[in-house]
């Protein structure tokens, strides 16, 4: 078989319904090809899992132990990786969350997941190159410097739009208190130290 | 001299503080993935550990053994962060990772004929050349063989290496895992192997289920990778070693003492006396 072609086959066979693959492989090994298969289908779904659960620890948390791995399964299962890095894996989970019944009936999640994902994006983002102002700096300005300032925002600054309370969710969980019941309507809750 | 390290996982998660003592380590690796961004907290440490040791660069997305074109974005990172360390080896594995545009984020392995060797000797070409240096290909551990494979694992190795012109990271323990798996003896694989070619070796554990063995790298070096290793000292000489450790990782202190380990495995083995 051409190279391309039983590499497709591989990549195919992480699916549990395609065996196809098990046929151009050696049946005399002490590892037989199903279980030697599972392996690496058991690998690629433990390794995705994995990668979700680290972005996304709190909303892990906020689903719960029934809830959590369905999405994870799903969100796999639909999402074959675009991506180089791993690290790019769970960027369109909020979006999924937003589009996918019955999560999407809940705004928070998304948006929760959102937050998460932001941050995550803020620890890598490219380094400010100027230092930053202080609030105590403003004071000192002089009354004609006012007109002609400009701010220049640090490249990690991320504007996220919400409609309910999932960072007000966010917060609770991260405070290790019970979070606040989800709503409609943008909250902050109240920061952390 | 012998430089000896142990993995990025597990310095990373010692850092800031396990590294404050600035621990007798000849050099550290890191996963180059791990560091392929814009800048923040990943760059800032990088910056710290390569200010107190040297550093290597191991990658898990190169898939040089893919089909598709290669990934322009990827080698272009790469070799930013090439530069910008300027490490001791740049290396990664031999391997399958994704097909079609779409990446299973795994080490897939790859069928051992001569269709395979000459299409790895192209693409490894490639990648040296645009990164202007030789890479280090890394053996994987497996749990399947293709029918289509016509010869075995270190007689491939040996063929893409000389052809390609690139090194070897020799495994040890990946070579006992696929060898119980696979029901080789790792010996013989050792034997087949070209000594002026490898450059590297990992020590790592894995987890054992009686009927096949998986490669873990959340436990000790077992006693068999320790054995297999003498005997690789043995027969290539004096090479670069690493420890890897990503999971139920035990105090720093703890892997320097195994780096001394392997140290002893080197005295040993090349002054006969473990023979």
């Amino acid at each position: 078989m051409k190279l391309r072609a039983l590499q497709q086959m591989f990549f195919d066979a992480r699916s549990k319904t395609d065996d196809r693959l098990l046929s151009q492989l050696v049946a005399d090994r002490k590892v037989a090809p199903e279980p030697g298969l599972s392996i690496y289908r058991n690998a690629y779904h433990a390794r995705l899992v994995e990668a979700l659960e680290n972005d996304q620890k709190l909303l892990a948390r906020y689903l719960g132990d029934a809830l959590w791995p369905q999405l994870c399964t799903g969100f796999i299962g639909k999402n074959p990786s675009p991506y180089s890095w791993l690290r790019n894996f769970g960027d369109r989970l909020p979006a999924y969350l937003r589009r996918t019944e019955p999560l999407s009936q809940h705004p928070e999640i998304a948006e929760l997941a959102q937050f998460e994902r932001a941050l995550l994006d803020c620890f890598d983002a490219p380094d400010a190159t100027e230092p930053g102002v202080a609030w105590g700096a403003f004071a000192g300005l002089a009354p004609e410097q006012w007109p002609g300032l400009q701010l220049r925002l640090v490249p990690s600054l991320q504007l996220l739009s919400v409609r309910s309370n999932g960072i007000a969710i966010w917060r609770g969980l991260k405070a290790q208190s019970a979070p606040p019941k989800a709503s409609l309507g943008a909250s902050l809750g109240t920061p952390t130290v | 001299m012998f430089p000896c390290a142990v993995c990025k996982k597990a310095v990373i998660a010692h850092a800031p503080s396990g590294l404050e003592s600035a621990p007798a380590l000849d050099w550290l690796e890191i996963t180059s993935e791990n560091f392929m961004v814009a800048g923040g907290k990943p760059r800032h440490y990088l910056d710290a550990i390569r200010a107190r040791y040297p550093l290597e660069m191991h990658g898990v997305s190169l898939g040089i053994g893919g089909t598709d074109p290669l990934h322009k974005t990827y080698l272009r990172a790469l070799k930013q962060l090439m530069l910008h360390i300027e490490p001791a080896w740049v290396s990664d594995h031999l391997c399958l990772t994704g097909v079609n545009g779409l990446n299973s984020h795994d080490l897939l392995p790859l069928p051992y004929s001569e269709e395979a060797i000459a299409h790895l000797s192209d693409r490894i070409g490639q990648v040296q050349d645009y990164l202007g240096r030789e890479i280090l290909l890394e053996n994987l551990s497996t749990y399947v063989e293709y029918s289509d494979s016509a010869k075995p694992e270190w007689e491939f190795l040996t063929q893409v290496s000389r052809r390609s012109g690139c090194r070897l990271l020799l495994d040890v323990n990946n070579i006992i895992v696929s060898a119980r798996n696979h029901g080789f003896d790792p010996e013989v694989y050792l034997a087949g192997l070209p000594a002026e070619r490898i450059w590297k070796i990992n020590l790592a554990g894995h987890s054992d289920y009686q009927h096949y063995v998986i490669d873990t790298h959340d436990q000790d070096v077992p006693d068999a990778v320790w054995a297999l290793y003498e005997s690789a000292i043995r027969r290539f000489g004096a090479i670069s070693t690493m420890i890897e450790r990503d999971a139920d990782i035990p105090p720093l202190e703890v892997l320097v003492s195994d780096l001394g380990h392997a140290r002893q495995c080197h005295a040993l083995a090349l002054s006969g006396a473990a023979q």
